[in-house]
């Protein structure tokens, strides 16, 4: 059975995408692939707007965490704006990746 | 008296030799069967995830060292026979460890230490947990937090700790858990939590508790039963995340 989900990526400007919707193991590719994509077409640095993201599970947290170690080794520049649902939230916060992560004006919280 | 609930969704699916490999290679990473912990009962489950080959590996474990017992959890991310290989070497890594340190946020960040050196990125969250006679001390790493069950309530325990091998000059805490006879420790993967429902509605950590808010009067099998029936109730479809159960219960006293 396929559940209908909500997940939209979209582009507001040259560097910026932004997230709706669900980040978990059925979605994560499509991010994963879009900011391949991204990167490919020579952005130097990329900011990931997670403020629609109505959820987030442990494999949207990696794909974070991976992102952010190649922003480091390939040289170009990750910043990431904080989901605003508690839950999404939360799995940054438990898991330290509010402070470890780029999170634009701080760490979320 | 130690005993496990095996719950296991069937499916006639053929799944594809790699699949095949990392699932058994994940259900090997189980212990066998639990052992009697003297003062405490225990109980588990593992509902393995429908696609196999797409998802990570959550895991337990009980073990004695230096006549001390200890406790593991956790949920490596990454896929099938990757995911299962690191799911083995956090689980060894944790014993091996635990034969010169007592300290459970120790053997975290010694863990974490280890998945940092590896070549590929090796992440997992898990809890440690070291029982002992009135309750455990514990320390989480990007892991939910474990529920205590007892006479007034059920209510999260533990500090948020950092995930494991994921960053860096990061540290853990141990936190000590009182345990009153009768009263138990719920460790849980974040499968319970996420399982979907009707309208894609998650199930969540309050529903979590709302269900073990009605187990204070009940053994550890009885504990995993009740969580176990109320997911599989709310859930909608297959079970898309591995999931894993272990309870701790202190023996109640005996009624006079």
């Amino acid at each position: 059975m396929v559940r209908p989900r909500k997940f939209e990526i979209s582009q507001p400007d040259g560097r910026s995408l932004s997230i709706a919707g669900e980040l978990d193991m059925g979605t994560v590719l499509l991010l994963s692939e879009r900011v391949d994509e991204q990167l490919r077409s020579g952005a130097a640095d990329l900011i990931l707007d997670l403020r629609e993201l109505s959820f987030m599970d442990s494999s949207g947290l990696r794909l974070l965490i991976e992102l952010h170690d190649r922003s480091r080794t390939e040289g170009w520049d990750l910043r990431l704006i904080a989901p605003r649902n508690e839950a999404a939230l939360l799995v940054l916060r438990a898991t330290g990746a509010d402070t470890a992560l780029p999170f634009q004006d701080g760490p979320a919280s | 008296v130690g005993s496990r609930a095996a719950v296991a969704i069937e499916n006639a699916r053929i799944y594809g030799e790699r699949s095949r490999i990392a699932h058994t290679l994940q259900q090997s990473l189980l212990p066998e069967e639990l052992p009697d912990i003297p003062g405490y009962e225990l109980a588990s489950a593992y509902i393995p995830a429908f696609e196999y080959s797409e998802v990570g590996g959550d895991f337990y474990d009980v073990w004695q060292v230096r006549g001390q017992w200890m406790l593991a959890m956790g949920d490596v991310t990454g896929k099938g026979v990757e995911a299962a290989a690191l799911t083995s070497l956090v689980r060894h890594t944790l014993r091996a460890i635990s034969e010169f340190h007592s300290s459970p946020a120790e053997l975290l960040a010694q863990l974490d230490a280890i998945l940092r050196k590896q070549r590929r990125k090796s992440i997992c969250t898990a809890i440690c947990a070291r029982v002992e006679p009135a309750g455990v001390t514990l320390a989480v790493g990007g892991h939910p937090l474990p529920i205590c069950i007892d006479s007034s309530g059920a209510r999260p325990v533990g500090k948020f700790g950092p995930l494991l091998g994921a960053f860096e000059d990061v540290e853990w805490q141990d936190s000590h858990v009182e345990l009153a006879p009768g009263g138990a420790l719920v460790m849980f993967t974040d499968g319970v939590t996420d399982a979907v429902g009707e309208d894609g509605e998650r199930y969540g950590a309050s529903r979590l508790r709302a269900t073990l808010e009605q187990c204070r009067q009940y053994c550890a099998d009885e504990v995993i039963q009740a969580v176990t029936n109320s997911v599989q109730a709310f859930q909608v479809g297959e079970h898309a995340d591995d999931t894993a159960l272990l309870v701790l219960r202190r023996t109640p006293v005996a009624a006079s």
